[in-house]
């Protein structure tokens, strides 16, 4: 929620700065995981609270499970362990659904090449299809509805507003824009 | 009023199904009569599910805790407005409020069609009220609203029992944007059943000619529009309400929402090719089918519980239903299909590769891959599952990295489909109208990189963006200097008409300029920081420019909860700014907790704050701060695409006579003489965009 106030005036200023006599303290403590390599390494790695979110973004509030795996992250950054090492000890721990992403191996490797499959087999059937359409020629009978009759005085207009078209769009006569 | 409401959900099913009976009899018999009466038995059955539901809405607000879903989602203190939220924050009630929000699409379409394509509307009223009839069985057999809460007496005997106070709304939930956020994501997903059903009804019936593209165009649009407003303002729910400092998790029910709404996308560019070139049909066709299957998919999802959401708040054991009809509807679609596909034979070519028309199959490629990307991106934890027995978790790190290239490769085509001519485009031409633009993203990339922009992604984003930009622009200044030049009117008069002769281009274009300021917004992701501490009054901490000194904290007691409010004054490179107020609050009717996230917003960056609850060990505060740029783009840009979407379902003030893909032959005729083609006076589907 915000609330925006006035700046502050000097009833304000005095309130303040007893309240900050009263109540110093010199920084408030840290907490696990904040340092950053831990949010690095966070971001690989999901809250086994049964949230879904990334470690680092667990929003509930108290949570201990995300608390405690980042603790351990912690430790282990403070020990110097390094990433990878690190990252497969929590697997070992909570199996390879801690990984925030499929690993690039085994059955994982599916995930990743998948999406990219289908879009190379999408692209390979558009240039097929591109192909297949430039080596038929192309057709203008059959058009919807192709068998109007146009009086002189409306194709002499419709000749006035293509040529208009032509100069809002900027494209070569009889492109066709539009 | 419960069994009033009952009552009325159990009529309202028999109606639809006399309105699919009746309304198959009188497409076989071409009887007018019992067409009439199939007709008038949809709009029943639409007056009778508004009743159902207006019910439940009355049970709501009357407190009557004997109704099992009320007492399970509401409690005599919440405000009246969450009263009325609290109708879809449950299972039961959103699968009433689906059928409530079809019915009311039908009952609109079913009216301002009355007397108009009667060779298709036999067709719609039956594919509607078949849907309808689907809900319908939910709503009076499955998961009904209206279930009493009862419990056996001494003697054995059941008897009726009401609750002395509800359990209550889930604090998620009570916040004012989740009032609107739901109906309209709904509008989207269920009007999307309306050009499904007109696609459908059309490959059924053979309807000849074109009206039915335009039918099913416009009413995409509208579908598309509200599922575009819902996506962005439940992003900006998440945002503001989750308080883990960002709009976006690629969670299953928000990917869900997406899904369709890339392919609808994709339908809307592509119609443009069968409505210009008669080309794509049996594409069209199937991309509204598939828009619709993904509705249906995306809630099937969400409530079986196949897959795991931080904001599914209506999981229960439907799944089996929503399997069933999605088989079902994907049998009727294939069965019309290979029934009629000789229907959807296309009455065009293609003539270059450098065309409109290429573009537009590139286009719709990307959009439909990373409609693909986050499907199987969805699917895959249950994937891996069922075929290696443990489960592989796909969080935002898969989605990013996959959807951010597509997105970018999209963002590039947006730039380079609307200055691509139909048909064929020459290299003059691309130089032309490609030079400045490209010129102008590269300066800014180049401009970018020295004050920070070392991000990959971000950088590129910019470059593409300020592209668009540019193009969009040179597209609405060379117009309306033409205008401009004919008429002598000034530059912005020239622009208003340059706009509102042709609509559908121009409010495109709008909807284009709006998406780029989303991708602009999304890029500033990668420069996001953010800091946690525990902090007591008196306590500082230092993010980005501000410095946040916590002041106090204060219990407040309101009506539904009790707050607990951080005052952080917030200085600004240390002059003082704002005072900014998180909240955490504690809901005792259901003992839930939930957070307040406090804003400041600027077009630069926002300062977000979250009263992250206190410290286990030493019961202090724990305030998180996140300094987020350009998110608020992303809401203006929101809003530029539902103005710009608005801005292109507007009719031609100037009606344009439009040359139907003879243009060529039309041109190339000497003046004077009269060949046989197209032409036809267009308003609201002028010459197309």
């Amino acid at each position: 929620m915000v609330r925006h106030i006035k700046r502050a005036g000097w009833s304000y200023a005095v309130l303040l700065a007893t309240a900050l006599m009263l109540f110093s303290v010199p920084g408030g403590a840290q907490i696990p995981g904040q340092s950053d390599k831990a949010k690095k390494i966070g971001k690989r790695l999901m809250c086994m609270c049964g949230c879904n979110q990334i470690l680092v973004e667990c929003n509930h509030v108290g949570c201990s499970v995300s608390t405690a795996m980042l603790k351990e992250l912690d430790e282990r950054i403070a020990r110097n362990e390094p990433e990878d090492l690190l990252i497969q000890s929590f697997v070992q721990q909570y199996g390879e659904k801690v990984l925030a992403q499929p690993p690039a191996k085994n059955f994982g490797l599916v995930a990743w090449i998948m999406p990219f499959f289908a879009l190379l087999l999408g692209f390979l059937a558009i240039r097929v299809l591109l192909l297949r359409w430039r080596h038929q020629s192309p057709t203008v009978a059959g058009m919807p509805g192709a068998e109007m009759e146009i009086s002189p005085e409306m194709l002499a207009r419709a000749r006035r507003e293509m040529e208009l078209e032509d100069e809002l769009d900027g494209s070569e006569p009889k492109a066709g824009k539009d | 009023m419960d069994l009033f409401g009952s009552f009325a959900l159990l009529l309202a099913f028999a109606c639809a199904l006399y309105a699919i009976v009746a309304g198959i009899i009188a497409i076989r018999t071409r009887n007018p009569l019992i067409q009439k009466s199939a007709r008038h038995a949809g709009i029943a059955v639409c007056v009778l599910v508004m009743i159902g539901t207006l019910s439940l809405f009355y049970l709501f607000l009357t407190d009557d805790f004997s109704v099992s879903y009320v007492a399970g989602h509401s409690n005599r203190d919440l405000e009246s407005f969450f009263k009325v939220a609290a109708l879809w924050s449950g299972q039961e009630g959103s699968l009433l409020f689906w059928s409530f929000l079809l019915a009311g699409y039908t009952f609109f379409v079913l009216l301002t069609n009355r007397g108009k394509h009667p060779e298709l509307m036999p067709y719609v009223g039956v594919i509607l009220a078949g849907v309808q009839t689907f809900f319908l069985i939910l709503n009076v057999f499955v998961v009904s609203p209206f279930q009493v809460l009862a419990s056996a007496g001494a003697d054995g005997v059941m008897r009726l029992v009401a609750m002395p106070d509800g359990r209550g709304l889930n604090p998620l939930l009570q916040y004012p944007e989740m009032v609107a956020h739901p109906p309209t994501l709904y509008m989207g997903y269920v009007g999307f059943a309306v050009p499904f059903a007109f696609a459908l009804a059309a490959l059924l019936g053979r309807y000849p000619g074109e009206k039915w593209i335009h039918i099913t165009r416009k009413w995409t649009m509208i579908a598309w529009c509200f599922q575009s407003a819902g996506v962005l303002m439940g992003a900006h729910w998440a945002y503001a309400v989750l308080g883990w400092g960002g709009y976006w998790a690629w969670d299953p029910v928000e990917n869900a929402s997406l899904m369709p709404w890339l392919t609808g996308t994709a339908f809307l560019h592509s119609v443009m090719m069968q409505e210009k070139r008669g080309m794509l049909k049996v594409w069209n066709v199937w991309l509204v089918f598939s828009t619709f299957l993904l509705c249906i998919l995306g809630t099937f999802l969400t409530r079986s519980g196949i897959v795991s959401s931080v904001h599914a708040f209506a999981q229960s054991s439907i799944g089996p239903w929503f399997v069933g009809f999605i088989l079902l509807i994907l049998a009727v679609c294939i069965w019309a299909f290979f029934k009629n596909r000789d229907y959807l034979k296309s009455d065009n070519q293609l003539d270059s590769m450098v065309s409109r028309e290429s573009s537009f199959l590139f286009n719709n490629l990307i959009l439909l891959a990373a409609c693909f990307a986050v499907l199987w991106g969805t699917l895959f934890p249950v994937i891996s599952e069922a075929v290696q027995g443990t489960k592989i978790s796909v969080g935002p790190p898969f989605f990013n990295k996959v959807n951010i290239p597509i997105g970018l490769f999209l963002l590039f085509l947006t730039g380079v489909g609307p200055l691509l001519a139909w048909r064929r485009t020459s290299m003059d031409s691309l130089k032309r109208n490609f030079g400045w633009p490209l010129a102008g993203g590269l300066a800014a990339g180049a401009i970018a990189w020295p004050l920070g922009f070392k991000d990959f992604y971000a950088l590129l984003c910019l470059i593409l963006s300020v592209f668009v930009i540019l193009t969009i622009f040179g597209e609405f200044f060379r117009g309306a200097m033409v205008i401009s030049a004919r008429s002598g009117m000034n530059i912005v008069s020239a622009v208003g008409q340059l706009t509102m002769r042709n609509t559908r281009r121009y409010g495109g274009y709008v909807v284009h300029f709006g998406m780029v300021l989303i991708f602009v917004g999304i890029s500033g992701t990668a420069f996001n920081q953010d800091k946690q501490m525990e902090m007591g009054p008196g306590s500082r901490m230092d993010i980005g420019s501000y410095t946040m000194n916590l002041q106090t904290f204060t219990e407040r007691p309101a009506k539904n909860y009790t707050a607990e409010r951080a005052t952080i004054e917030v200085l600004k490179n240390g002059q003082p700014l704002i005072t900014l107020f998180p909240e955490k609050r504690f809901f005792p009717s259901n003992e839930m907790s939930g957070t307040m996230v406090a804003i400041y917003s600027t077009l630069k960056e926002d300062l977000y704050v979250v009263y992250a609850g206190r410290s286990p060990e030493n019961n202090q505060p724990i305030i998180h701060a996140y300094v987020n740029p350009l998110v608020k783009w992303i809401w203006l840009g929101g809003l530029i695409v539902v103005l710009g979407t608005g801005l292109a379902m507007l009719p031609n003030r100037l009606p344009v006579l439009a040359l139907k893909g003879v243009a060529a032959a039309v041109q190339s005729t000497p003046a004077g003489t009269a060949p046989q083609a197209v032409m036809s006076r267009t308003g609201s589907h002028g010459s197309a965009h």
